[in-house]
């Protein structure tokens, strides 16, 4: 009797159940389109092998993660129940060991469960030398990967490393399905192959059509096991000319878009039906100094320099005010962020003194000159962006006011990257880094990341090397701890603050607009962008 | 005839195996490479990057991958774009319908508007008309068409709402006569004001010196009308250099089509190729290149034919 009454207490349960869960599915009732205006066709959307920001844009919708990075730089679990911390076990003391437990349920598209192999599976084809990955940072930090059980993994690392949450909440972490990958030779998981023109993933969008350089749709997926979606379908446009996606968002053709140019701000900025924000970004333009370079290596010099560039005027001027004079590279909107660090004022007299100091003395062409040779050198950049050559100019004209003869070389952008930079052919280089939500910049700044011809790792094409630097870099990638990281990064701001080793211009500011009508529309300074919770977005 | 064409056919392997070379190995002159993009993104180490060269075969030297290159051509495989996996030879074919479609509406208005605009000019010199005509064409050649191109946006899609600003068709519509006319207007006019300006001019200074000639006066002296000297003694002659001109031009539109798909977000084969040179995508590159040289002599030998069919004198053999 006891047992018959406890089954129909169990039967009746499962009835509950089954019937909110119902309800739930019903309360899915996605309604309305939005058009998502993008400067470039996507190259493809296999998650694994995209590495371009209209990828992302739209795999966002296609696939989950284990966690994604929210608006405000804060980890927010997606397919995992929570987000690891040392406090909830789901990080070793010692940080190595990382553990993720999933949400039961979750399907992908075509009705097959997703599980803890399908995670293990999206990490072993990451690191499958077959398969055209380009970058596997952070995957590779992984030694051991573990399948608890169907809905548990485990990842042991190689040694600490602060970062590697990051690794999961990026567009390589978007988790695929085995059944279909796994069925394919790893040399047959390929840009152009079938499953990256038709994507199965487990996203609130289901794929529905791309027509090549013109449009990708995709629909609202009602079997999601989280919120949402609300809308019926989100079309990505292809729209190349910055002028014309700036018409079509007038015209309304287009409703969001994150690529509107500051000097198009004002054309938009009062319309009635837009909501147009300013939101800060995790970019930083920078002028890098090749310390190989005798006359950089003083110190006195890059300081100087910094004095005599009128961030504020450029900021004003140049990008009509959408920029922010920048103190260092870390962003602001960076949790690790010190606020008590400025940016250099601009001071010819304090730059002068300095170039006095370190033994320029003016000659009586209004150059320094020092042993006989004259402080001239060349400045490069990009000739394509506009924006970049004016800050040249006005550079030249600042700096000509302290005696430094600055001397224009630019190139288009494939020729500087690909041999300027790779090659260190320049005096000063002026270029964009884009930064993630981890402040972590040991590629930038460590000596072992100096690039040779015969050795070619890293980024420090600043040749900057500082082992004070280097104890903190590595320090903040065994911390796991966060307050003692951003006392870490605080330490390391202000050493780049002093040392100058690049000249920090500004950070970028990103002007996003969507229809005033887009609810939950949240865009993230992040290289998450704009659709990291395009579930939520729903129209009024 | 029959053999005509095909002696210039034959002519014209060698020529395009030349333009390969050519083309091959200039472009690997040019420094930075497709591999450029990576050396900017911290996440992407230098190991990455050397993996993804040998996966391209770009570590091996010069000559061999252009004889890879040139015999998978010769077996039909154009090869597979860096960019999005995909085969170059579909990916092409997948462009070329929408340029195609823009290049020939551009060529039929130049051509619908450039030649009675010059005949009627030649034929009425230096009244209003013809000064008009005169001013409109150097306007038409002297306007940048990415300006133009705004202008008209501005004016006939934000101000007054008549025409979709870019595109090829409604999104999620179904093919519509209509629609496709829409989103055609704008950049026909702009690729093909270029053009019409051009041709105009050569149509009038070319009528201006048939009208001149012996032949045409003894046409008149025998009494015939007017139209008649003009549209059946004068014109076929006058339009022989025009022909020319517009045999060359070809080339010139295909360039102008880049432009102008970019303006207008035209999914066409001109933005392929600009897009493929920003990005060196090398197979893309080649395989553009050599379609646009192969239309390009077989441009000019269309024009050539045309000679024979407006001028009895010409004769091929």
């Amino acid at each position: 009797m006891k047992r018959a009454l406890s089954l129909t207490v169990v039967l009746a349960l499962v009835l509950v159940l089954a019937v909110s869960g119902l309800a739930l599915a019903a309360n899915k009732s996605p309604k309305g389109q939005i058009t998502v205006g993008q400067l470039g066709d996507v190259e493809t959307l296999n998650p694994l092998l995209s590495e371009e920001n209209a990828g992302t844009m739209i795999l966002n919708g296609l696939f989950s993660q284990l966690i994604r990075v929210d608006e405000k730089g804060n980890f927010v679990p997606d397919l995992a129940t929570q987000v690891p911390t040392v406090q909830n076990g789901g990080i070793s003391k010692d940080g190595l060991v990382y553990t993720f437990h999933l949400r039961k349920g979750v399907k992908f598209h075509d009705g097959q469960p997703l599980t803890a192999e399908d995670v293990k599976f999206t990490w072993e084809t990451l690191m499958n030398d077959k398969v055209q990955v380009v970058s596997r940072d952070g995957f590779d930090k992984i030694k051991k990967f573990e399948v608890v059980n169907p809905y548990t993994v485990r990842m042991t690392l190689d040694q600490p490393y602060a970062p590697f949450l990051v690794t999961w909440a990026q567009t390589a972490g978007d988790i695929v399905p085995k059944h279909i990958l796994g069925k394919l030779k790893p040399e047959e998981i390929t840009k152009g192959g079938d499953f990256s023109r038709h994507p199965i993933g487990s996203g609130p969008f289901k794929f529905k059509e791309w027509k090549e350089a013109t449009y990708i749709i995709i629909e609202a997926n009602k079997n999601y096991f989280g919120k949402g979606p609300y809308l019926e379908k989100v079309i990505f446009k292809v729209v190349p000319d910055t002028n014309t996606l700036l018409t079509q968002v007038k015209t309304g053709e287009v409703d969001v878009v994150n690529n509107i140019q500051p000097k198009q701000y004002v054309q938009i900025k009062d319309d009635p039906r837009l909501n147009v924000q300013l939101n800060p970004a995790s970019i930083y333009l920078h002028i890098t100094f090749n310390l190989k370079n005798p006359i950089f290596q003083d110190k006195r010099v890059r300081q100087a320099l910094s004095y005599a560039l009128p961030r504020d005027l450029i900021v004003k001027s140049i990008l009509n005010g959408i920029g922010q004079p920048a103190a260092g590279s870390t962003s602001p909107v960076l949790w690790a962020y010190d606020k008590s660090i400025k940016p250099y004022p601009y001071d010819l007299k304090k730059a002068n003194e300095l170039l006095d100091e370190a033994g320029w003395e003016m000659g009586s062409d209004g150059i320094r000159v020092k042993d006989g040779k004259p402080l001239s050198f060349e400045i490069s950049t990009n000739s394509e962006n506009q924006t970049r050559l004016q800050i040249e100019q006005v550079a030249q004209q600042e700096w000509k006011k302290i005696g430094v003869d600055l001397k224009i070389k630019n190139y288009e952008a494939t020729t500087l990257f690909g041999d300027v930079l790779e090659q260190m052919k320049f005096d000063t280089i002026m270029f964009a880094w884009v930064t993630g939500s981890d402040p972590d910049e040991f590629t930038l700044y460590h000596s072992s990341q100096i690039p040779t011809p015969d050795h070619q790792v890293g980024q420090n094409y600043i040749n900057y090397k500082n082992p004070e630097m280097d104890k903190l870099l590595e320090e903040g990638q065994k911390t796991t701890d966060i307050k003692k990281r951003k006392e870490i990064y605080s330490k390391i701001q202000k050493i780049y603050a002093e040392d100058q080793p690049m000249l920090y211009v500004y950070y970028y500011v990103n002007i996003d607009v969507a229809p005033k009508a887009l609810e939950n529309w949240r865009p993230a300074p992040f290289t998450n962008t704009m659709t990291w919770n395009i579930n939520e977005w729903k129209l009024k | 005839m029959g053999r005509y064409i095909l002696r210039r056919l034959i002519q014209a392997i060698p020529l395009l195996i030349g333009i390969s070379l050519i083309s091959f190995f200039i472009m690997r002159l040019t420094p930075g490479g497709p591999l450029a993009g990576y050396l900017m993104n911290p996440q992407v180490s230098p190991a990455d990057i050397a993996r993804i060269e040998k996966m391209w075969g770009l570590d091996q030297p010069l000559y061999i991958q252009y004889f890879k290159w040139f015999w998978s051509m010769l077996q039909g495989d154009w090869g597979v774009s860096y960019r999005t996996g995909l085969p170059v030879f579909a990916t092409i074919l997948g462009r070329l319908p929408a340029t195609l479609e823009l290049m020939f509406a551009a060529f039929v208005m130049a051509l619908a508007v450039a030649i009675p605009v010059g005949i009627y000019s030649a034929t009425h010199r230096y009244s209003p008309f013809d000064y008009a005509a005169t001013v409109g064409a150097f306007l038409g050649v002297a306007l940048p068409s990415f300006w133009f191109g705004l202008m008209m946006q501005l004016g006939f899609s934000v101000k007054l709402a008549w025409l979709p600003s870019a595109g090829m068709a409604t999104i999620g519509a179904g093919f519509s006569v209509i629609d496709r006319l829409r989103y055609l207007i704008m950049p026909t006019i702009v690729l093909g004001l270029i053009n019409m300006a051009g041709w105009s001019r050569y149509m009038r200074s070319s009528m201006l010196d048939a009208i001149n000639q012996d032949y045409v006066r003894t046409a008149r002296s025998k009494g015939l009308a007017e139209k008649v000297v003009v549209n059946r003694h004068a014109l076929k002659n006058a339009l022989i250099p025009v022909v020319t001109m517009m045999g060359l031009d070809l080339p010139v539109l295909f360039s102008g089509a880049a432009i102008t798909e970019r303006i207008f977000a035209w999914p066409g084969m001109g933005r392929l190729y600009i897009e493929a040179v920003f990005m060196r995508d090398y197979p893309i590159l080649m395989g553009v290149l050599m379609l646009t040289a192969t239309l390009v002599v077989f441009g000019n030998l269309v024009a050539d034919l045309t000679y024979g069919l407006l001028d009895p004198r010409i004769k091929y053999q």
